[in-house]
């Protein structure tokens, strides 16, 4: 709806365009989300040749040391995916005190047998098709975009955590303080978040959307640019051309707690 | 016919008591203060177990007052006139109970000013959008009620007193859903939760209004029939049993799956972390507890009808802690199927501010109820029925 | 009427606490005057027509964040100058340099706090803090971690 004043304002400049019949220039905003089904490929190979690079890097041999150790050795394990989102997404990290420590990309270490050997991969919020965050949500702040993007209004939030609890993947994390003290740098494309409010990777939209309307082919988000590896690929699962749709359609690929019918978006490759 | 009168409340005692309550309210809104100011970190929650001791507060809270309403509607649902004395306070207690329960869900919110947007904006697959209409329509049938009550029609009064049993049940079944629907861990997930909530409410209402029922009748030298008291301890006795039993076929059921192995080690026989205390010692410890005090002769003195309604008060609190902390606690299977780090159990241990915000806000629900019998004719002037 | 005295008290003491602004300012002879505010340089206009966006600004962010955060649109079309803009906060630091120069001058002035800077980061915190720009982190991490080759 219009508003008079807008009213106005339209007609007034109708008729301005009309009597200086000026051409308009536009970018090709492009506003249609439902021709995108933005989807990540985890290329698992890669990133565990990744994180072994780093450990070895460091002298530590992972499966050497004690539950409490390797638990902490991965919280605060920063490849350049993990450092490269914290920076610029605004995520208050705090690497010495677990319990309010918030992350958008973490890295998870698993194996299937005990004398298997560990493989790693990065874990983010899985863009679910059918979102627990988003069923739970009571006033529709958690949302699914047409494009498949999870996305948090935190103009709507209320605080409950209720998404965060019932999220499969504890993809989300909550400021439980100001979260400014703990900012190295800000970016001012994205929102600093005030206490009381969760927050997750949203692919980032901020920079995605961006370049969506100013007509990039391919837009990317931060961790996929940064990878030294390309273990991580991002791309449209709707265009039957683009990588993503046809490592999705040749490869092994699996998703995380699939029983649960939320079908993620984000795939893992031989895991 | 039976006639209510307010009460005096001129004496010394009376003032103490409201002094102690008010003084225990603003101590809970103090910490209330310090959490909006500092945020959640003053709490013990954490990213991993972000609902807690505050979650609780609210079941809790909804509980008693869904509880208490539909012991005071059974005069007017069973058509058992004897209980109609209680009818009144115990309406009245429910309406500040779930005063109090709102106002506990503003404490634990992380961003209350947003808060009306439950109402504003709909989520229609969300339990707890399903809830802010059943808790609203919840306190304006309850007041209908009470007002209709005080009015003396009967006809109305027994429509409304089924009413309100109705949707007493539904709403404190919305509160065990918002629990009882999450499907991220196995904990959580339960078909039985929904209808443990309702025997747990009506155990923690009987539990909080038998001790004070006697209290006021003591205190006010009013005569109270000890032999209505004595069914009321026997329905509270009798449903502490069944909830005993639901927490046995829970149990049971999730420690049957071998996936669930850790999990239920954790939360009934690890030791080292307070979910195993909370669940033996308070849940089951205290229903036992209840039973067993019931039983024996001293069960039907006031000392021990009141001990055993605040024992089994205490431990629905219990119950209502250990449905949502575990759960929690124990970290989600993220990649099925596989030894996965990180992986650590996180122990939850409420701070001193979450204390402090649940008693406050009983406080205020005892509060209220002492300043209603001053300003309503709520307590009848003899708990007796009259010989005729 | 019950206690008339006190009722008319009453009024008279509200009235006189309510309009007591218009006796302070009427009595120290204060003039008041708008508040002066650092307008950029080298621009011709800002997003809409300046009676617009002086009276309704805060209507047009709240539909800039509409667009932005539900609709997924980035970019808005000027009614008066079809010209587009990013529908983002940053949008307006981009000409307007500080939010204490501009913004918050009109803001202390009539008494409002808008939540808006509750959780974005104004210019001078931005400055305050160090910024981060995507592309110069992106080539940072480029140098930092240059791309291996997948076959070795």
């Amino acid at each position: 709806m219009t508003s008079r004043r807008e009213f106005l304002i339209l007609l007034a400049t109708s008729t301005a365009a009309i009597a200086t019949s000026k051409a308009m220039q536009l970018p090709k905003t492009e506003v249609d989300l439902s021709k995108y089904k933005w989807a990540m490929v985890v290329q698992v190979d890669k990133c565990t040749k990744c994180i072994n690079n780093i450990l070895k890097k460091k002298g530590i041999k992972f499966d050497e040391l004690s539950l409490d150790k390797q638990n902490e050795l991965l919280r605060n394990l920063r490849p350049p995916c993990v450092a490269a989102c914290d920076l610029a997404n605004n995520v208050p990290r705090m690497p010495n005190n677990p319990r309010f420590d918030c992350y958008m990309v973490r890295i998870i270490a698993a194996k299937s047998t005990e004398n298997a050997e560990w493989r790693f991969f990065p874990l983010m919020c899985q863009e679910c098709e059918h979102p627990a965050c988003v069923e739970v949500c009571p006033t529709k702040a958690s949302y699914k975009r047409p494009d498949g993007i999870v996305v948090v209004d935190l103009h709507r939030c209320i605080g409950c955590r209720y998404c965060m609890v019932a999220c499969p993947y504890n993809a989300r994390t909550f400021t439980f303080m100001d979260p400014l003290e703990h900012l190295e740098k800000i970016n001012p494309e994205v929102p600093i978040r005030k206490d009381g409010v969760p927050m997750k990777c949203e692919f980032c939209r901020w920079l995605i959307d961006m370049e969506r309307c100013e007509g990039v082919k391919n837009p990317k988000p931060v961790c996929v640019q940064v990878c030294p590896y390309d273990a991580l690929v991002f791309g449209n699962l709707k265009d039957p051309n683009s990588e993503v749709s046809k490592i999705v359609k040749t490869s092994k690929v699996v998703r995380l707690r699939a029983g649960l019918g939320t079908e993620p978006k984000v795939f893992y490759q031989d895991l | 016919m039976v006639e209510f009168k307010k009460i005096d409340g001129r004496s010394n005692g009376y003032w103490l008591i409201c002094a102690i309550f008010f003084v225990l309210m603003m101590w809970g809104f103090y910490a209330w203060y310090l959490q909006l100011v500092y945020g959640h970190c003053v709490t013990g929650l954490s990213q991993r177990v972000p609902w807690g001791f505050g979650t609780a507060a609210i079941c809790y809270t909804i509980g008693a007052s869904a509880g208490s309403l539909i012991v005071s509607a059974l005069s007017g649902v069973f058509g058992k006139t004897e209980f109609k004395f209680f009818s009144r306070s115990a309406c009245v207690f429910a309406l500040a109970t779930i005063v109090a329960a709102m106002l506990s869900i503003m404490q634990d919110i992380g961003n209350p000013e947003n808060a009306l947007n439950v109402l504003m904006h709909y989520n229609p697959t969300s339990v707890f959008s399903w809830n802010s209409f059943l808790y609203s329509s919840y306190f304006v049938i309850g007041f209908v009620y009470l007002m209709a009550q005080f009015g003396e029609k009967h006809r109305i009064t027994k429509a409304l007193a089924v009413l309100a049993v109705a949707w007493a049940v539904l709403v404190h079944s919305g509160t065990g859903g918002i629990v009882g629907f999450v499907y991220s861990t196995d904990l959580y997930h339960s078909s039985l939760t929904i209808p443990m909530f309702i025997v747990s409410a009506i155990v923690s209402g009987l539990g909080l209004l038998i001790p004070m029922w006697l209290l006021t009748f003591k205190w006010t030298n009013r005569p109270l029939d000890r032999n209505l008291m004595w069914v009321l301890a026997k329905i509270m006795g009798a449903l502490t049993i069944l909830l005993l039993y639901c927490f046995a076929a829970e149990a049971l059921d999730t420690a049957y799956v071998p996936g669930n192995a850790g999990a239920i080690h954790m939360a009934l026989f690890d030791f080292r972390y307070p979910y195993a205390w909370d669940f033996w010692v308070i849940q089951v410890g205290g229903c036992l507890l209840t039973v067993l005090i019931l039983l024996t002769p001293w069960g039907k003195t006031d000392w021990g009808m009141g001990i055993a309604g605040f024992i089994v008060a205490i431990a629905v609190y219990g119950e209502r802690y250990s449905l949502i902390t575990p759960g929690l606690g124990y970290p989600k299977d993220l990649v099925p199927g596989m030894i996965f780090r990180p992986f650590w159990i996180v122990p939850y241990y409420p701070s001193w501010v979450e204390y402090a915000e649940i008693i406050g806000l009983m406080s205020m629900a005892c509060l209220v109820y002492c300043i209603g019998l001053k300003i309503f004719a709520i307590l009848p002037e003899r708990g007796e029925v009259e010989e005729e | 009427m019950y206690s008339t005295k006190w009722v008319i008290a009453g009024i008279i003491v509200f009235l006189v606490a309510v309009t007591l602004p218009v006796w302070y300012n009427a009595a120290m002879g204060e003039q008041i005057t708008p508040p002066k505010l650092v307008l950029p340089k080298n621009k011709k206009h800002c997003v809409e027509s300046e009676s617009y966006m002086i009276s309704d600004h805060m209507e047009l962010l709240v539909k800039w964040r509409e667009m932005n955060v539900r609709k997924g649109e980035g970019f808005y079309i000027s009614k008066t100058y079809d010209v587009p803009y990013k529908t983002q906060l940053v949008q307006c630091f981009q000409c307007h340099k500080s939010y204490d120069d501009f913004c918050g001058r009109c803001h202390n002035f009539v008494g409002v706090r808008p939540y808006c800077f509750e959780c974005h980061a104004t210019p001078d915190l931005v400055k305050q803090k160090g910024e981060v720009n995507v592309t110069q982190l992106i080539q940072h991490f480029h140098q930092m971690y240059p791309k291996v080759n997948s076959t070795s």
